[in-house]
């Protein structure tokens, strides 16, 4: 058979698609028909009466889990007080208040539910564990986090960790390098934004009881950062492989994503102004800036048919983009002004912040070897 | 108790709604294409495809459990699609031969840049329904085995011998 007219003909059938025109009218119709057949919820819940995997999910991961039952009552009567913005205000829950269940058993399922793609799953999860890292930097920041609050972070944390890995593995075994790729390095970004950001926090922190507490979370993140790069690494090798089929087309995607990203993340930086500090402002810029050289770099290659090598380039730029919109997030949130290296390396520590290295690992030993060790061993594998 | 009910629902709803809005822009080209190439009628698919929201949604909306979307999407709209082929059997095929219409390789190969999709469809509809089925959900929906046997209920190795013989199929139809 012609190969090449077997995939022009299936290139062609998959650019067949609706005009704006009848996208638009059938959307109009199909909210129509929404909004007159409103969700029913079941009043006297059983687990198998909700329409997804929610409080009773797949997996037992939430150490705040409520029966169904009684999760509803709550709800009913927060629904009389708050006047029906319950799964709203779930959502700046923290661990320890009455909503959140609802954020992580109800709000975050349903969202991950919508995700379509396997891609999109895999990064839902990542934005998951950030979010039990902000929960943390939260806490941590008000004083609040203690041992109990930190408890549940960590086992949610390594409840989404794991299922990033999984995802990860999945998409491995499926050859799908570029996915792969692209789950590990923002996976790896997001961390070392955490692992920075906790660092600064723990830093300024004075209760030693707190400072207790930061520790073990930076040093799965640490150990997370660390395994993240090396699944990235290792994926980005087995994309360079030039022979590779369709790694051209791959590569000029991912341009198109870093240019997107760049773009989005200059508008971010823009639309802040003056509500972060200089420092942070020039921080974020430059780093910006680093990744259009990077995409400039990739274009390069791209122009010399080195398509795996500009892949790697640009999903590097992506990352550096994704670390400038951290470093601003993090001083909107804490005001502390956060560096994150380009790349993560054995001796990535000579920016001056704290990480949680393996000195950490050996002071909190000293200091409570059974979480320590704790610490330590349940370090986030990928 | 009612209020009650309305002030949790209304919350819980308008989460869904969103998320659903966002799920038709995000498949409502796709499960237009899948359903174009199977019925080959571009109107008729698009009414499969609203078709096709509009009885997820209700079914969502009823408490049917669903765990990821898009196959479920997929699952009504090849519903759909039996059914449009049990009230009209063989539409397209018929209907573009009627029109004067012989798709065959040399035609595809000689036209230059594009390929029309009526081309693709002429072509397409010549392989049998169990193979037509799994090739447009593989090369133009880009389902893998996995989500194929998903939507259809079948085994994944079931998918992939299918799939290896639809295109040993469509091999020879262009080969003709």
């Amino acid at each position: 058979m012609n190969q090449e007219l077997f995939e022009k003909s299936m290139k062609q059938a998959r650019q067949e698609r609706l005009s704006d025109d009848e996208k638009n009218a059938i959307r109009q119709s199909i909210l129509n028909f929404i909004s007159n057949n409103p969700v029913r919820i079941e009043m006297t819940p059983r687990p198998n009466s909700w329409p997804f995997n929610l409080i009773q999910g797949e997996s037992n991961i939430f150490s705040y889990k409520l029966n169904l039952a009684a999760t509803m009552a709550i709800l009913l009567i927060i629904a009389v007080l708050t006047g029906g913005g319950v799964t709203l205000g779930a959502e700046k829950s923290l661990p320890g208040d009455i909503l959140y269940p609802v954020k992580i058993g109800l709000n975050e399922e349903v969202r991950g539910w919508f995700s379509i793609s396997d891609e999109a799953r895999g990064n839902w999860e990542v934005e998951r564990a950030q979010r039990r890292l902000e929960e943390a930097e939260n806490l941590a920041s008000s004083g609040y986090l203690d041992n109990e609050t930190r408890a549940v972070i960590e086992s949610n944390f390594e409840a989404h960790s794991e299922k990033v890995r999984d995802r990860i593995i999945k998409f491995e075994n499926k050859e799908n390098f570029n996915a792969a790729v692209d789950v590990s390095s923002n996976f790896e970004a997001t961390l070392k934004a955490h692992e920075k950001i906790l660092a600064k926090l723990l830093e300024k922190e004075t209760d030693t009881r707190i400072r207790g507490e930061i520790k073990p979370i930076g040093i799965k993140v640490n150990s997370g950062v660390r395994a993240a790069k090396e699944s990235r690494e290792k994926n980005e090798i087995k994309v360079s492989g030039k022979m590779r089929a369709g790694i051209e087309v791959s590569a000029e995607d991912k341009l198109g994503a870093a240019e997107n990203k760049i773009e989005e993340v200059a508008k971010y930086i823009s639309s802040v102004g003056d509500k972060i500090s200089a420092k942070t402002k020039t921080e974020a810029e430059s780093k910006l800036s680093l990744a259009e050289d990077v995409v400039a770099d990739g274009r390069i290659k791209l122009e010399a048919k080195a398509y795996g090598d500009a892949f790697v380039l640009f999903q590097k730029a992506i990352r550096l983009a994704q670390e400038s919109k951290l470093t601003v997030e993090a001083n909107q949130r804490f005001e502390v002004d956060v560096h994150i290296n380009g790349e993560v390396s054995d001796d990535d520590d000579d920016d001056g912040d704290r990480n949680f290295d393996i000195e950490d690992n050996l002071d909190l030993n000293i200091k409570d070897s059974i979480q320590g060790q704790a610490g330590l061993k349940a370090g986030v594998g990928l | 108790m009612c209020n009650n009910k309305a002030l949790i629902t209304s919350s819980y709803m308008t989460s869904m709604e969103q998320q659903f809005t966002k799920a038709y822009e995000e498949l409502s080209d796709a499960i237009f294409r899948h359903c174009y190439f199977r019925i080959g009628d571009r109107e008729k698919a698009k009414d499969l495809m609203q078709s096709t929201f509009i009885k997820s949604w209700q079914s969502i909306s009823q408490g049917t459990k669903v765990n990821n979307l898009r196959p479920f999407l997929y699952k009504v709209a090849n519903n759909l699609i039996i059914d449009e082929y049990r009230k009209k059997k063989e539409l397209s095929l018929d209907g573009l031969m009627a029109e004067g219409f012989e798709p065959g390789f040399d035609e595809i190969k000689n036209t230059e840049q594009g390929i029309d999709a009526k081309l693709v469809i002429g072509v397409i509809n010549q392989l049998d329904e169990k193979y037509r089925e799994v090739v447009l959900m593989r090369y133009v929906d880009e389902l893998s085995p996995k989500e194929i046997a998903e939507i259809t209920g079948d085994s994944d190795n079931n998918i992939s011998v299918r799939i290896h013989r639809g295109i040993k199929q469509l091999k020879e139809i262009l080969e003709k």
